[in-house]
């Protein structure tokens, strides 16, 4: 290949806030449309903002988390232009003084390949509009929704650090996982919590030169995102190869075609006349409260990854699954403060743990990390078996029971009293002499029966292990 | 002046506002005055100057507190044409923003 | 009762008596009202209904033996761009002609607090842009002292139906002089408050960063009373202030005069300054002086830079503002358009008068890439030299003393074709705004035709108190009219 691709991506997360980012209107998804929604986040005249210190205070999280300078006296602008979705007809937004500016986020996955961040900041979202009968350019007519309009967004934007599709999805991956593991944001491209476009443009082997940027949007998956920039990398190189010009662009990735289309030309570049939003006044950020912020960050997904593998002894396999998933790393961290059989632990956390919360549909976040360690503990004990752990421990997950009464309760729990068993075996010996005898005889199916009859007069509590050997024990004296 | 006419053209544009011919001659004509007159401020030094933005302020953020919103009916109140809860539009001829 | 000759505090006096009933108030202003709006045209909307509910309330909590505020009962005007609450807001504009806002301004708010009844709705230039009351998109309101002029503005419906006592108390709003310029040529008392002391929620903007809401009155002492009403921190505006200064000034005696230092502004005569103006102007200088303030010229030398300065921020700011009106979910909608694009450029085309559009166009080339710099930024970094000005003029003068306005009230259509000598009638009203002095003008004296002359008194932000106080001081001892009733009478 002649060419290398320059990659840098611009992300939108929606933060995690109960309101929007200008108004007291609840931020919650999926409301009755035109339901959370007043005067500010309408825009309606006369109708002023007032910044959300939550949301203040997850940009700087974030920015932070991605290793930025914090610029304490940021303040915040207004992007003007029209669209049917901005109720205003401006953005309020960042420009030229961003919260957070040159940082970087390592990537473990690429041999933690430091990927620069060139600036992150905070602006509103806009609303919804749905287009009625097919796509925008086919639509009829739109609807607006003004729900979405003015909840918290922190824009991310990458420098052209990337040089693949797969460095960009790994890349997502680990930013996914620092804003979800400092509950930053959701992350969820499906609901929109989490938005990307991708710029790339080819950049000939061995020269600075960049060739023209084109812009990709519409990806609503990371792999998306993947398959875009390898599809344009490759249209690229072709168009290149046979001496053609890359035009700078604006393109749409259509996932069933699996193709980038041209959505428009660079025509007029937008104007969109920023100016210092008279009505929010700069930010004064107070240094020590930046550094409560900055104190309050959990450890990154590299940093947790790493001390599942040293301090765990968990495999890299195993301790990528877990970090992937931080709900179940969580969980894994609540139990493992009271349980030190680590292996043990991530195989329950990964198999039952995992089927349970599928299956009933909760998330591992609220289940009982206590109820997985105490129920380990009985089964270490011996007082349980395998078996019977699988069923106290999903009872007491979903129930909300405690394991130890539940093995009482339900008569769950392993009689290892052998005393009692001997008793017990000694009363079906007396009860079945013709059994004795083929047993003593050495016919197998004999020495069952008499197994079965034992644990069903312990309606299931014994271990079989034991009682064989009791049986063992008492059949072969009356032998000699 | 021709060059006076395709600005205002380009800022009618830009603020999408229609203007009728006589508007445009009007405008590009008081925009020259106005704009004359407001070059007044580029005959002072300003160097190392910063702008002000905000005459003076107290810096304050708000609480992460949910309140009441406005009714639906209220919201689409004002509203000229709606379906069902929702504001319409028509057509959005292309994507310009 | 002559109420139209009492003061809202002396009515408000009589009502706590019970002398006369909040009903009766009401219905008193209100027939005035009627009867003067065919000449004056002050109002775009009235509310008797609403106002008489109030007055109906406040004369049962009498009856009930509480104790209300002082200017309960008492009726008020609004400006059209202040928000209210199931009442048409129009902003003097043919887009906003059928709006009908979901929410109250904090201002209209604190007014019902105080159980004031608002009779109406007042005319304005569209959006606030203008300095007569012509660019209202309905009709233009006339001066009360004379039909054939100018209330000035953009609140000179406001200052109409105060000098004609329609009511005995207004509100309007001030960007560059739109409260204090339309007071002068009506002979009425007007306060720009400190920018951040009274809250801008619901306040329609023109440009946010000088809008404030201000009194309009007949006597000073209505006016501090109206002031302390509206003024507070409100945390609905991030840009509103939670004053350290809200205690109130002492009563200004002939003893603390004397420790007063007034500086009389050097740049505000002259070219442009109608001698009369100028004359009025020295009388009140030599007033402070007899009563033994130290009275000394001072200069201002940005004053000419400052108007340029004012209307770059202030049309780029409302450029910006105006963006929302697009006719979406509210305001002007034209007939048929092919699609939104269409549809936005004829409803902002057909629902915008001219001076709206050359403000969008002025501010939008002010902010627009490659300009940026060289106007909006840099009549940014003048207002800074302004207010390093002012802050070291403020240091040795208690107070500013100039006229309100360049000129007395002119005549309707004397300027409309002319925007820049329309700009220019606000050359002394731009520079308090810039830097967030508060300022308030007072009747002067007349013009031998008859017009009243306003007088401009700034000073430093939070003292709003001290300068009601000067008003009061050169009111009592001057007793100029304020109330034009009389020729309203004789020619209505
Ligand atoms: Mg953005
Ligand atoms: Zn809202």
């Amino acid at each position: 290949m002649n060419y290398r691709p320059v990659i840098g991506l611009e992300i939108h997360v929606e933060l995690k806030t109960e309101t929007k980012m200008f108004c007291s209107c609840s931020a919650a998804f999926g409301e009755e449309p035109n339901s959370s929604c007043c005067p500010v986040c309408l825009g309606l005249p006369g109708s002023l903002p007032v910044i959300n210190r939550k949301a203040l205070e997850l940009g700087v999280k974030a920015a932070r988390a991605l290793n930025c300078t914090v610029e304490a006296n940021s303040r915040f602008d207004r992007k003007n232009y029209f669209y049917p979705d901005l109720p205003k007809a401006y953005q309020i937004s960042q420009y030229d003084i961003p919260l957070g500016h040159s940082g970087y986020l390592e990537v473990e996955p690429l041999t933690g390949k430091p990927i620069g961040i060139q600036r992150c900041h905070l602006e509103e979202e806009a609303g919804k509009l749905l287009h009625h009968g097919g796509s925008l350019l086919e639509a009829e007519y739109s609807l607006v929704d003004y729900n979405r309009a003015g909840i918290p967004l922190l824009e991310i934007v990458t420098a052209p650090d990337l040089i693949s599709g797969d460095e960009a999805y790994c890349f997502l991956n680990e930013l996914r996982l620092l804003l979800l593991y400092n509950r930053i944001s959701d992350c969820r491209m499906e609901e929109g919590s989490l938005r990307c476009d991708a710029n790339i443009s080819l950049s000939p082997v061995n020269s600075n030169s960049w060739g023209n940027k084109v812009e990709i949007k519409n990806l609503n998956s990371f792999k998306a995102v993947k398959a875009a920039l390898e599809f344009e990398a490759a249209r690229q190189e072709e168009v290149l190869s046979r001496r053609g010009e890359v035009l700078q662009e604006t393109r749409h990735w259509d996932e069933n075609q699996r193709k980038t289309f041209s959505l428009r030309g660079k025509e007029e570049a937008a104007d969109y006349r920023y100016f210092p939003e008279p009505d929010v006044p700069p930010l004064q950020l107070d240094g020590i409260w930046i550094q409560k912020v900055e104190d309050s960050l959990a450890e990154t997904p590299a940093e947790r990854r790493r001390r599942y593998r040293e301090q765990y002894g968990l495999k890299e396999g195993e301790a990528d699954l877990l970090v992937a998933h931080p709900s179940l790393a969580d969980f894994f961290d609540r139990a493992a403060i009271k349980y030190k059989g680590y292996r043990q632990l991530f195989n329950w956390i990964s198999g039952e743990i995992t089927r349970i919360a599928r299956q009933k549909n909760i998330s591992p976040e609220v289940l009982d990390s206590g109820a997985l360690v105490e129920t380990l503990q009985l089964m270490d004990e011996g007082s349980i078996n395998r078996g019977t752990a699988r069923k106290v421990l999903e009872e007491a997950l979903v129930e909300g029971k405690n394991p130890a009464e539940l093995a009482l309760d339900k008569g769950m729990e392993q009689i290892t009293d052998t005393g009692a068993l001997g008793e017990l075996v000694d009363e079906v010996l007396r009860d079945n002499p013709r059994a004795v005898g083929d047993y003593l005889e050495g016919k197998k199916k004999a020495g069952n029966f008499l197994l079965g009859q034992v644990m069903s007069r312990t309606r299931g509590k014994a271990d079989p292990s034991v009682v064989k050997e009791i049986l063992e024990e008492q059949v072969h004296p009356r032998k000699r | 002046m021709e060059e006076l006419y395709s600005l205002v053209d380009h800022l009618s544009n830009l603020s999408r506002i229609k203007l009728s011919s006589e508007e445009k001659d009007l405008i590009a004509g008081q925009l020259k005055d106005i704009l004359g007159a407001a070059q007044k401020v580029q005959e002072l030094d300003t160097g190392g100057v910063p702008p002000t933005t905000h005459v003076f302020y107290q810096w304050r953020t708000r609480e992460d507190v949910p309140a009441e919103s406005l009714p639906v009916e209220e919201v689409l109140r004002n509203v000229p044409e709606r379906e069902s809860s929702l504001v319409r539009v028509p057509r959005i001829k292309s994507l310009d923003e | 009762m002559e109420l139209d000759r009492m003061s809202a505090l002396e009515i408000g006096e009589r009502l706590g008596k019970r002398e006369i009933s909040a009903e009766e108030v009401v219905n008193y202003f209100w027939e005035r009202t009627q009867k003067l709006e065919p000449e004056l045209k002050s109002f775009l909307t009235t509310c008797p209904e609403e106002a008489t509910g109030v007055a109906r309330q406040v004369d049962e909590l009498r009856r009930r033996g509480e104790r209300l505020p002082p200017l309960a009962g008492i009726p008020v005007a609004v400006k059209d761009n202040l928000s209210t609450r199931g009442i048409h807001t129009t902003c003097g504009s043919r887009f906003l002609e059928n709006y009908i806002p979901p929410y109250d301004a904090a201002v209209i708010q604190k007014l019902k607090e105080n159980y004031l009844p608002v009779l109406g709705k007042t005319n304005m230039d569209e959006f606030g842009m203008g300095s007569s009351t012509e660019n209202s998109a309905f009709y233009p309101t006339t001066n009360p002292w004379d039909f054939s002029k100018v209330p000035g503005g953009s609140s000179g419906g406001s200052a109409a139906a105060v000098a004609a006592r329609q009511v005995p108390l207004a509100l309007g709003t001030d960007t560059g002089g739109s409260v204090r310029q339309p007071a002068a040529f009506c002979g009425v008392f007007g306060l720009r408050p400190t920018y951040g002391r009274v809250s801008r929620y619901g306040l329609i903007a023109f440009a946010s960063s000088l809008d404030q809401v201000g009194p309009i009155t007949g006597t000073p002492e209505d006016g501090e009373a109206l002031f302390d009403l509206i003024a507070g921190y409100d945390e609905r505006d991030a840009t509103s202030l939670d004053a350290p200064g809200d205690i109130a000034e002492p009563e200004l005696d002939e003893q603390r005069v004397k420790e007063i230092k007034v500086g009389v502004i050097r740049e505000q005569e002259g070219n442009g300054f109608a001698p009369e103006v100028v004359e009025s102007v020295k009388e009140m200088a030599s007033f402070w002086e007899s009563y033994g303030a130290a009275v000394e010229e001072v200069s201002l030398p940005l004053t000419e830079y400052a108007l340029a300065a004012y209307y770059l921020i202030n049309a780029a700011e409302a450029s910006s503002n105006l963006g929302r009106y697009d006719g979406i979910q509210y305001g002007y909608r034209t007939g048929y358009a092919a699609d939104l694009q269409e549809l936005v450029f004829k409803n902002r085309e057909e629902g915008f008068g001219q001076e709206v559009k050359r403000r969008i166009v002025l501010g939008t080339y002010a902010l627009s890439s490659g300009y940026y710099d060289d106007y909006c930024l840099k009549a940014l970094k003048t207002r800074t030299l302004i207010l390093r000005d002012m802050q070291r003029v403020l240091q040795t003068y208690d107070f500013l003393l100039g006229p309100t306005t360049p000129t007395p009230p002119f005549g309707l259509g004397e300027k409309i074709e002319d925007p820049l000598q329309m700009y220019l009638s606000d050359v002394c009203t731009i520079t308090d705004p810039l830097v967030g002095n508060a300022a308030i003008s007072v009747p002067g004296g007349f013009t031998p035709e008859g017009m009243p002359l306003g007088l401009q008194m700034s000073a430093a932000p939070f003292r709003e108190s001290f300068l009601f106080k000067l008003a009061r001081f050169w009111q009592q001892r001057k007793k100029y009219l304020t109330c034009a009733s009389l020729q309203c009478g004789e020619k209505g």
